[in-house]
This record gives structure tokens, sequence and C-alpha cells, in this order.
């Protein structure tokens, strides 16, 4: 009798003990661990019914999973054991700290460019299972280094209901409609086909499956059954036989991801908060950061346009890519910003004020707008962005 | 039913807003009525009662002296306690007997109940230094900011995102190791050249913007070594206990030249002045202080001013650790040093000193079994079981000794000054100090890097001086070889 609540009750305790003090290093979920609300941070997206949240409930206990050296662990390269060891603010599925970043490196001859792959492709992990000697480092040659931010998981499948036709009709390459907003769609060859980027930093790619399967390969060395889309490896250099990550612990985790609720507003009832929200569309920052986008199953309130941006300065050093080049990042979604400091793709803004006062280029005259505000105003706004 | 919607209320409001406080929502497990702790109830907890509620002692746990479940600590606590043990009256409320939380609601804490929770301190702490422990404990998981003096170059941003496994002080998985990068041959190795680190510690990142840090390539450091190793975050739990332990108790278990001819050594780590090591897998520091002002800096970029300084040392002796008893720790980003106060470190100190070792398991005749054959096979000749400190026993199932590990679990590394031995004038790169077992359960993966998946991976691990009993436990069955490991999971 006793033993019965006892036990979900220290596990309470633990989940509290977590989510406001300390990092998740060890695994934080089990059977009876309870599933946050429809709708609430880290809880599903909708009613489920009974099957669907038997399988939601494995998926999350896949997500929560340390893989060992036994099953796979590394390429033997590894920047995490486990999904949550990045993705666990301020839960499970979330975002990262500074601590968890991912390293990349490239050459762009000390800033005059133009930018080069170098061997060993972009990313040096932080670190390689014990058993194999030494670490994955940089070309010795990398004179340009950037560091990326754990994204959120949570809402992504959401997104991936969002078209491709959806995301091209924001675009506005030769910015006809004159507001210094450009914003392009970065396209992937998908097997011949052309498809929308919309996930990751420099939407570098295009559905929550390529996007699980890339990280669950790139940050914890897992390797995978081929679906045919070129994301995630299908063998690497361990002793463990492939694919490491079983095929329907996959789709289970593939599930619980594409039913993870959106991050809900925090529900600040304080009135500036309205004021706050009507001057973010006034000074422009609606333009890339729109409020919802259309999906399939309705409206998607991510305040992004799944686009391409440059908003650096022009002495700016970083990665590009084909199709991304350096200094074009996606709009960052801004659902959930409330809870996932640092900012920026990098974390090198601590707090939202300093993140604004980052943009440049195409949104440099939104941020000099901001500047301009009145002490009130900009209070207004931040208060307003402290609410998603 | 009841007990799990109002999880799911509390869950609700902790997830929707700010309304999750450490602490107070946090339904800490303590035994009602068992006030000292000492796993019985008896008149002298009644005493305690009494000693807090008019002579001030300090409470690690109110609801523990909440006898009747009021929510209230007055006379009435001691009467029930006294008419319970005296006069058949009716037992303290629940939990009574074993551990629980409290499951009524009032204004009275649980602070600290270390034999029912892992990561609390050990009972018999002035009120001044309890407080500073509870303050400590909640610094350990600060995440610093570049701000606040984050960099130039860090691994971690807060203490407990490498010993949070499972409560903060604890160890952490894998992704978290870091690396040593140490030039030259072991006995004589130093930090890589560039960038100006202050130690062996290689850290994972610069701060956004900058570049990783590299190792070095042999010519770029004179053709000298460079040895690249992984470590994997040492549990702290109950470690401030082994600077309570005198340098002859840990001297009278060394045989640094095997002179019993049993195959173990037992060298001490040695400032050359009689000052043995304690802490690291090295036994690389004997000062608990200097070895948490040496991480703070090598893996935060964290600098710290002395807290006790030269004044706490128990037993001085200090090597490698990156942080003088008296010097103050500085780097060159643009943030003023010392990047934490002396107060705020000295309580993150002082949580270290004073975090009590993890409960011990249910010894039932399985682990009892296990026992016997832990000792048929030896273990306990490095393991052993206990070492008497100024705070009574310590049950760590280590010496603190360095033992040769042998050619397959060599890092690389030396950290140690002349040894006072036949066998090697300094220490060599298979010596590690003995791994204190208790809580061993608590903290996979298992050796300095992690390499072990489980605690059996881990015993067939060992070689060298530990050879042996590695292969009496190779030559066990199956079912003694479980009852070996459910003994060290009681541990």
């Amino acid at each position: 009798m006793k033993n019965q609540y006892f036990l979900p009750l220290s596990l309470f305790a633990f989940l509290v003990l977590g989510l406001t003090i300390t990092a998740l290093n060890a695994e934080i979920i089990d059977d009876d661990t309870p599933v946050p609300p429809v709708g609430a941070l880290g809880g599903p997206d909708r009613e489920l019914d009974p099957a669907e949240l038997e399988q939601w409930i494995r998926g999350r206990r896949v997500f929560d999973r340390d893989w060992r050296q036994s099953e796979g662990l590394g390429t033997p390269d590894i920047n995490a054991d486990s999904c949550r060891s990045c993705h666990q603010k301020p839960v499970i599925g979330a975002a990262g700290g500074l601590d968890t970043n991912v390293t990349r490196f490239g050459f762009d001859n000390f800033g005059a460019g133009p930018f080069e792959d170098l061997p060993g492709g972009q990313v040096a992990s932080k670190g390689r299972r014990p058993d194999t000697p030494g670490r994955e480092d940089a070309d010795p040659t990398a004179d340009i280094f950037e560091q990326r931010q754990t994204p959120s998981v949570l809402g992504l499948g959401l997104i991936d209901t969002i078209s491709d036709l959806e995301v091209l009709s924001h675009e506005d390459p030769n910015d006809i409609d004159g507001n210094g907003c450009r914003g392009v769609a970065r396209m992937i060859d998908i097997a011949g086909v052309m498809e929308v980027g919309k996930f990751g930093w420099k939407s570098q790619v295009p559905t929550l499956s390529d996007f699980l399967r890339d990280a669950s390969t790139g940050e914890v060395g897992l390797t995978l059954v081929d679906d045919g889309r070129g994301f995630g490896l299908l063998s690497d250099s361990d002793s463990v036989p492939d694919p490491e990550f079983p095929p329907d612990d996959f789709v289970d985790m593939l599930f619980y991801c594409a039913h993870l609720a959106y991050p809900p507003r925090g529900g600040n009832p304080d009135p500036q908060v309205a004021v706050g929200e009507q001057l973010f569309d006034e000074i422009g920052c609606s333009i890339c950061h729109i409020p919802s986008m259309e999906g399939t199953d309705g409206p998607v309130p991510l305040y992004s346009d799944l686009l391409l941006h440059d908003i650096h300065p022009d002495d700016f050093r970083g990665m590009g890519e084909d199709g991304a080049a350096v200094g074009f990042y996606r709009t960052p979604p801004l659902w959930g910003i409330r809870d996932t400091a640092p900012y920026l793709h990098d974390g090198r803004a601590t707090t939202l004020e300093d993140a604004i006062l980052a943009h440049e280029d195409e949104a440099s005259i939104m941020m000099r707008e901001y500047f301009a505000l009145t002490a009130e105003e900009k209070e207004a706004l931040i208060l307003f962005l402290s609410d998603l | 039913m009841k007990i799990h919607i109002s999880i799911s209320i509390l869950l609700v409001l902790c997830l929707s807003g700010s309304l999750c406080f450490s602490g107070n929502l946090l339904a800490r497990d303590f035994e009602r009525g068992d006030v000292n702790e000492d796993g019985s109830f008896d008149i002298s907890d009644a005493i305690g009662m009494l000693n807090h509620m008019f002579l001030g002692d300090v409470a690690y746990c109110q609801d523990a002296m909440d006898v009747n479940d009021d929510g209230i600590l007055n006379i009435a606590d001691a009467i029930v306690s006294i008419n319970y043990l005296f006069l058949n009256g009716d037992a303290p409320e629940s939990p009574f007997g074993l551990c629980g939380p409290d499951l009524t609601k009032d204004n009275l804490t649980c602070e600290s109940y270390s034999q029912c929770n892992l990561g609390d301190a050990i009972l018999g702490l002035d009120l001044e230094t309890f407080a500073s422990f509870v303050r400590g404990r909640e610094l350990m998981s600060k995440e610093f900011t570049p701000e606040e003096g984050l960099g130039p170059f860090y691994n971690a941003t807060s203490c407990t995102a490498c010993h949070s496994t499972p409560v903060p002080g604890g160890s952490a998985p894998i992704y978290r190791n870091f690396f040593f990068a140490a030039v030259g041959v072991p006995g004589s190795q130093g930090p890589i050249w560039d960038p100006e680190l202050p130690s062996i510690v290689m850290p994972a990142y610069a701060l956004p913007g900058n570049p990783r840090p590299a190792f070095p390539d042999p010519s770029q450091v004179g053709n000298q070594p460079v040895t690249i190793v992984q470590r994997n975050a040492p549990p702290q739990l109950g470690v401030g206990l082994f600077e309570r332990i005198s340098n002859s108790e840990i001297f009278g278990n060394s045989d640094p030249d095997d002179s019993d001819g049993d195959g173990i050594s037992g060298r001490f780590n040695t400032d050359g002045s009689g000052n043995l090591g304690r802490f690291g897998f090295k036994a690389q520091a004997n000062f608990l202080e200097a070895f948490l002002r040496g991480a703070s800096n090598n893996q935060m970029g964290i600098t710290t001013d002395p807290f006790l300084g030269s004044g706490g040392i128990v037993s001085a002796a200090m090597m490698q650790v990156s942080a003088g008893f008296d010097e103050p720790t500085i780097d060159d980003d643009l943030i003023q040093d010392p990047e934490i106060s002396v107060q705020d470190f000295g309580d993150i100190v002082i949580f270290s000193m004073f975090l009590a070792p993890p409960p011990k398991g249910e010894m039932g005749p399985d682990e009892q079994d296990g026992e016997t054959l832990f000792f048929q096979m030896e273990c306990n000749k490095c393991h052993i079981p206990s070492l008497q400190s100024d705070l009574g026993p310590v049950e760590a199932y280590t010496d603190l000794l360095l033992h040769d590990m042998g050619p397959e679990l060599a890092d690389g590394i030396s950290m140690g000054m002349p040894q006072f031995s036949t066998i090697s004038a300094s220490t060599t790169d298979s010596e590690f100090r003995t791994q204190p077992l208790w809580g061993v359960r608590l903290h996979g993966p298992w050796l300095h890097d992690g390499r072990a998946d489980s605690m059996e991976d881990a015993i067939l691990m060992h070689g060298g001086e530990g050879q042996a009993s590695r292969d009496a436990y190779q030559a066990l069955t199956p079912t003694q070889q479980q009852l070996v490991i459910s003994f060290l999971e009681a541990l």
C-alpha cells in the first residue's frame, strides 16, 4: 500500500529536482513517469488513444536511453550518450546549454573567404568511446570554428506538417517588398527530388525523421536502417552489428517526437505583454518571425518563416554550405524561447536583449527600431518574448 | 489515486511556470521520529527534539521531529514519543520505520536526511555550517554565463553538469568525460603550450566565436610525446571524509616495495614530506579545497580566491591541481577575478566536505555470500572495507593507495611526486588509486575513463596487481559471480 505511492512521489520529486536545479545526466524516464498533460511542456500534442499513448511512452524512453558502448555508442565519436543528454532544458525533448554545443570547423582564409570544407568534414565531436584512443580534432589548417546550440525538439512534429509550398510562398529573394528582408528557402536534393529544408540551424534537413536520423548518427554515433533519403550512417567502424538503432525503437522515438506538444505560451496576465506583442509586429520582427504558418493539421504558431536569412555584419565568419552561404541561418522559431537561453546559433547571446541587438544586415532596420524604443517599450517587448 | 492527481497538478504548475522552487516542493524522504538518523526510534530522539526546541540545536529535518504530524514542532511531539516508547501509546505518523516523504502539507522543512537520501549532509554540523552546506548544494547547479566569468575555456557551465548522477555531488555518463592532454614523459608531464591552459585538463570549448583548443602535434612541442586520455567525472559522495583520514592511517596499509611478496604493492602519492594524496584517480591531491578550486578553473574557467586556504588544511600536501593553497586563481577573460565570491565558493567547499557517503543497501543472505566471496577473492587487499578518521570509520572500500593495474589500463599519465620505493622512482602510468566502492552501484560507467559498461566489465578489466582477484572472479560460477555483484550493489 505504502510503496504504491511512495514510488511515484519520489519520482515526481526527482523530476522537480531535475527540472529546476540539476543537469539531467542519467536516465530519468521509466514506465511510471507521469505523462505531462496534453499541450503542456514535454507533453503530447493531442489526446492519444491507448495504443498511441503506449507508443509515445516507449518513444520517450528511447529518447531518454543512455546508449552503452556495447550497444553501439559512437562512430566511435560522440557528442552525447542519449538524446536527453542535450535535449533537456527545461524538460526532456527541449534544448541545451553552452556545454552541450556541437563544434564545427572550416577554412575561410582568415576571414577573406571563400569558405572551404577541410578534410574530416565540418564536425569535430566533443567525445569519443573511451576504448578508442585520441579525440576527433579539427584539421590543423582550420581557421574558423563555429559552435551550434542544441535546438528544442518540442513542436517539431507540427513544423513537419508545413508544406514546401507554404514555406516557398514566404520567399522574397530580391526584396521586392523593400523591407530589407529577403528570405530564401534551402533546397535539398533527396534522391533526385528537391525538398525544402525545415530543420537545423541552416535548414539543412527536410523532415523530422531525417533530423532524428542525422542526430542519432552525428551526436550519439548510432547506425540506422536505410530509408533511401541519405541521412544518418548505415555502418560505422565499431564492432557492434549494424543497424545499432533497433528499427522499432526508432519508429517509437519518431512517434514521440512527432507528438511532442509545441511549447505553450507562459500566460503572463500583465497587459504589457499585449503591448509588447504589438511592438513586435510594428518594428518588423514579425516579417521573418511570422507568428503562424499553415500546416496540414491547422496553424503552426512557431514565430518563424523557416527561410534562410543573413542577419550578420559583413565581417561575420562562420560555416558555409551548398545552398546556405556563410552568414545565412534559418529564422529560429521563437516558441518556447523563454526557456532556451542562451541564444543565437552558437549561444553567444546570454539574454534576449543581447540576441535582439545582434541582428544586423537583413534585420538591421528592425534592430535599430528596437534600439529607438523607449525603455518602457523595450521592457514590454522583452516581456512579450519572455511569454513565448 | 488522489496522490496521482496531486502529482499531475503539481507537475502542471511546475511545468507551466516558475512555481517550481527547489527545496520546498521537493519531497525529501525521512523516517519520522528518528531524529538522529541512527535507524531506531528511542529516547535519544526525544532528547534531540527538545534540544532543537529549547536549546536551538540545528534541525536537519523538521519533519522527522514532527512525530504527531500536526505541522508544528512543540512539546506534544516529545510527549507522543515518550508515550509510544514507554506507555504503549500511538506510534508516530507515517513514514515511520521506513524512509518516505511527508504526505501531509505543512510549513516544516526537511533540508537533509542522509540515511534516506543521496547527496545530503553528514550528521553533527553546527547551524552555520549546515546552512552553508544547503547553500552549497544549490550552488552546485548554478550555471555560469560568460558575463559571470565562464571561460575563456571550459568543459562545463555548472558543477552538476558532471556531478549529477544521480544527485548533485554524483558522477556523469561518458559524454561528460573530459580529456587530459599532457606533454612529456610520465614523471615530468605538463600542460600543452598553447593556448595557455591552467593544467593538463583539455577544454572541449572556448567561448562562442573562438577556436577550439587543439591537441598539439609532437612536432610542435620539441618532439616530446603527447598523451591524450579521458577521465570520467569522479563521484563526490563522502569524499570529504578522506581528508579526515590521517597520513599514518593510509601509510600503515602501504607496501611500496611489496615486502610481503603478495604481488600487491600499495604506494602512496606524496609531496616528499610525508603528506599523502587522497583525491583524484591518481591520488594526486590531498586537500579538497584546492582540488575543487582546480576543477572550477580547469573545467569552467571560474576563478576563485582561497576560502579556508592553508589554514583549513587537515594534512598539508597538494599536487598538480593547478590551485595553490593561498594564491588566487586567475584567467585572462575580461571578467574580474575571482569570478565567484569567497562566500559562494566556500559554500561549495563546505558542501563537498560534508556530503555524506551513500546509504548502504540491504545486506541479505545473497549479499552476505557475495561479501564472503569478495574476501576469498582478496578484493579487500586493496578495497579495504574501512579506514579510521577523526570522525569515525570511513567504510569506503579503498586504501587510498596507488596500485599497478596492468598495461591494458595504463593511460600514459603520471600525476605524482617521487616515490620512496624500489619499484619506480616516480608514479607510473599504470598506477591508479584504489577506487572507493561505496555507492559504486550509483555511478556507472566505471573505471577512470568510463570504459566499463557494467560492474562485471570493470572487474574483468583489472590487470596488474588486480589480476589475481580478477582471475578468481572469472573462475567463479555464474551464480557466485552474481552474488559478488549483489554485494557490490549493496555498498
